[in-house]
């Protein structure tokens, strides 16, 4: 009896063990923790472990680190929230949560909170079968680099859990918590406001108790009123302050990289370059930059002042680009070919078709 | 030299202002006024030169804003010394202080780091601005092209140009484009459209604690303090505008005076945006149905009876002044306001979104809404005229409600309702008349008990 019960047990280990080689498993009902001590890989940026944690860190120009768990065999079913313990995001950066399974690779946005982000992992994102690949993609949120000349992400640990109270109510902290980006199309929505909403919400009905009131319970009603709004204006002045920080750190890491504070600095060098050069005593003709994205058109218009130039304005032509007529000067063959964040440039005097394509998106308007 | 100029344009412009609020409020209110009134006014002229391509007028100006200001120094120092002591509640004033001030001083930090926002700063307002700067004269044209002379193209390039011309002035004074310096006028601006709405409620509410609570409302909702931090916009200066074009309705209904300081005010948003005709036109239908209710009254109902029989009786539609004026089932064309089709868009999931379950409009939305529960459903007897000056409140409510009515028929029936689908322009909108809407909310919330607050006709101090 003994020696069979030994045996069995034997056999379950074994059979662990292979499982364990083969690729990890979690069992139903527990939390699953990736983290310095597992098997990782880092196929972009630098990422670095120290002190059972991982760091992630772009590399200069790329500003981008990716690490990945590979050889996994999480069962989706039985997990429904990340958890990424991390040390707080640089200004302007982004993180999110990679993951591959039998249909491909996805990516889902992690929020951005200070320390701690718990998300749910929904079908809808792609969460199902058997995952084989975990992993965190940390970059700048949009396609301008921030020049930050450090930008580490400390991660101690991703936690993989199934639907227990306490993660769900994490997730639900973390999207309330969550600091939203202040540009692109959302300059006149400030997204988020789940706290905001609720603080709202009790105000007005406090407000409305106040106004049938009278004596104490007009008081109290006021009183809660201004609870209310005190904690609304804490939720908001912890906004205003991030991202005041960041607007700070980005313009600091600019000034010291010698390039103009502007969002779009590449343009801004661009634009000089191109006034330079029409300054000059070259003959006359006309050139066409093409844009994929009016908002680059318009922001190269802006930073081309002063110069008749830009008289035309930008139109949309052909396959969607938008053309913007420079000039009525020529300057023979080709005078600017880089790779920017915009994409490739190339511009040269044509009267054929437009010669520079901007490949920008998207469109932070 | 932008610094001396942004303080001469406060204290010069106070002599346009309207004696709104009581005591020290008024004093704020008086010179908040006098920043937004003069800046708006100084642009619109400098504008003027700046089209012509004409650059002396700089100094020449500046010298003017300066003896202005330093009358106005004088004026004060005779008053302050006479005594001007004001009793309104300490820890109002006090939360209305630190909100405003707190803000601000963020904003204006953040202005020293962080270039024109994209978009409308640089499309519009700052583009012009910075064109006329580095080109003097130079001339625009509306997209698409419209003129075989060339001209610059701006999509808003039929937009009133006082902002432009007001921050092309600074930088003429100030020798050079600084964005740090010149970006500094949007703070300043949020803090003249919070102190100048502050002033207002204080004059026309009876409870000073109310007032000032509703300013502390207004200072602390996060699209007004992310337009003093989106240095380049209009919306703000409209903001403020349209608080200012509202006192001076009020007061014109209750001295029953026209002062030329009444018209300055009332046509203030004209100048600073295109929104600002349609708040003056509706300022002046809700004035003309408190004057003459039945007369204009009809003459309203009648007119949208044309109107609706114009497009859908008349075959085809009305089309008028060739096609200038259009209106059809299918299409409205105005003259110099633009025009839109006509169609029936599924925009309340994003009003909703906008409005209450964002951050956009923070608590004070909620506070709005409460308002307008308590005083239009619960509460109607705060609507009665007993109170004092009850054509001068008319007027208010009129506005706040037709405002109301023509920016939700904007969005559900024209094309701005593609503006309410991606959630962009619709929030500023609101925030231009949210100060009237707060202002009229707030009366919902005055104790009832007359000994509570203080006399209306007392307070009439002014400055």
């Amino acid at each position: 009896m003994l020696r069979a019960v030994r045996m069995q047990v034997t056999a379950r280990l074994v059979g662990a063990l292979f499982a364990c080689a083969a690729g990890r498993v979690v069992a139903a009902g527990a939390t699953d923790v990736l983290d310095a001590n597992d098997a990782w890989i880092g196929p972009v940026g630098r990422v670095v472990a120290a002190e059972g944690s991982l760091t992630l860190r772009g590399e200069p120009g790329v500003e981008q680190a990716v690490v990945v768990w590979p050889g996994l065999e999480l069962d989706a079913g039985t997990i429904a929230y990340a958890t990424i313990e991390h040390g707080g995001l640089a200004p302007r950066h982004e993180l999110s949560l990679y993951f591959r399974n039998a249909d491909g690779e996805h990516v889902v946005e992690v929020p951005r909170t200070q320390r701690r982000a718990t998300l749910a992992l929904a079908a809808q994102s792609g969460w199902r079968g058997t995952v084989t690949e975990v992993g965190l993609v940390y970059g700048p949120d949009g396609n301008v680099p921030t020049l930050l000349a450090d930008n580490p992400l400390p991660v101690p640990e991703l936690a993989l859990a199934p639907a227990p109270a306490a993660a769900r109510a994490r997730a639900t902290a973390t999207g309330l918590a969550r600091i939203e980006p202040r540009r692109g199309p959302d300059n006149n929505l400030l997204l988020g406001g789940g706290l905001v909403a609720a603080c709202g919400a009790a105000l007005a009905l406090a407000l409305v108790f106040a106004a049938l009131a009278r004596g104490r319970g007009r008081r109290a009603s006021l009183a809660l009123a201004a609870v209310a709004f005190v904690a609304s204006e804490v939720v908001l002045w912890r906004q205003w302050l991030v991202q005041h920080a960041d607007t700070v750190e980005v313009a600091a890491a600019r000034r010291e990289a010698g390039v103009p504070e502007e969002l779009d600095w590449e343009l801004v060098a661009i634009a000089e370059r191109i006034r330079a050069g029409l300054a000059g005593d070259a003959p006359r003709a006309e050139f066409q930059l093409a844009f994929e994205d009016p908002y680059v058109a318009d922001r190269l218009r802006f930073h081309l002042l002063p110069m008749r130039a830009w008289r035309d304005a930008s139109v949309i032509a052909r396959e969607g680009t938008c053309v913007l007529v420079l000039t009525d000067r020529e300057i023979p063959g080709a005078w600017l070919e880089e790779q920017t964040a915009f994409g490739q440039v190339v511009l040269a005097a044509s009267n054929a078709t437009p010669e520079c394509r901007w490949n920008s998106s998207p469109s932070p308007r | 030299m932008e610094f001396v100029a942004l303080a001469a344009l406060t204290l010069a412009g106070s002599w346009l202002a309207l004696p709104l609020g009581r005591g020290g409020i008024a004093t704020a209110g008086r010179y908040a006024q006098g920043y937004l009134l003069a800046a708006v006014i100084v642009g619109w002229i400098a504008s003027g030169f700046e089209r012509s391509g004409t650059t002396i007028h700089a100094w020449p100006l500046f010298a003017a804003v300066v003896i202005a200001a330093l009358a106005a120094v004088a004026r004060d120092a005779r008053r302050s010394a006479r005594g001007a002591a004001g009793d309104a509640p300490k820890a109002a004033l006090v939360a209305l202080l630190v909100v405003a001030l707190a803000h601000a001083a963020l904003a204006a930090s953040t202005a020293q780091s962080q270039p024109p926002f994209p978009w409308d700063a640089w499309t519009n307002w700052l583009f012009r601005a910075r064109a006329w700067f580095l080109e003097p004269g130079v001339p625009f044209s509306p997209i698409p092209l419209e003129s075989a002379a060339r001209p610059v193209q701006v999509p808003g390039a039929h937009y009133p140009a006082a902002i432009p011309g007001l921050v092309a002035w600074l930088a003429r004074l100030g020798g050079d484009w600084s964005y740090p310096r010149l970006l500094l006028a949007w703070p300043l601006a949020y803090l003249a459209a919070v102190f100048a709405f502050g002033a207002l409620a204080d004059h026309v509410l009876r409870s000073r604690a109310t007032a000032l609570v509703a300013a502390v409302l207004l200072a602390a909702t996060p699209l007004v303090v992310t337009h003093a931090l989106l240095a380049g916009y209009a919306d703000l200066w409209t903001m403020g505008a349209v608080v200012l074009a509202a006192g001076g309705a009020f007061e014109w209904r209750r001295t029953r005076r026209f002062d030329p300081r009444i018209g300055a005010a009332m046509f203030l948003p004209v100048l600073v945006k295109i929104e600002g005709l349609v708040w003056l036109a509706i300022l002046l239908l809700a004035l003309a149905l408190v004057w003459r209710p039945r007369v204009f009254g009809i003459a309203l109902a009648a007119l949208a009876a044309v109107a609706l029989l114009a497009m859908f009786a008349w075959p085809g539609g009305l089309h008028l002044f060739s096609e200038r004026l259009v209106l059809a089932p299918d299409l409205v064309r105005i003259p110099y306001l633009g025009s839109s089709p006509l169609s029936l868009n599924p925009v309340l999931g994003p009003l909703v979104r906008a409005l209450l379950t964002s951050q956009t409009f923070g608590v004070a939305i909620w506070a709005v809404l409460a308002g307008g529960v308590a005083s239009f459903v619960l509460r109607r007897d705060r609507l009665a005229p007993v109170a004092e000056h009850a054509d001068a409140w008319r007027v208010v409510h009129a506005f706040a409600l037709l405002s109301l009515a023509f920016v939700l028929s904007l969005f559900a029936f024209t094309l701005a309702g593609r503006w309410a689908l991606d959630q962009t322009s619709l929030s500023r909108v609101v925030m231009q008349l949210l100060p009237v809407w707060l202002l009229v909310a707030a009366r919902a919330f005055e104790p009832l008990d007359p000994r509570a607050t203080g006399s209306i006709s007392a307070s009439r101090s002014g400055a």
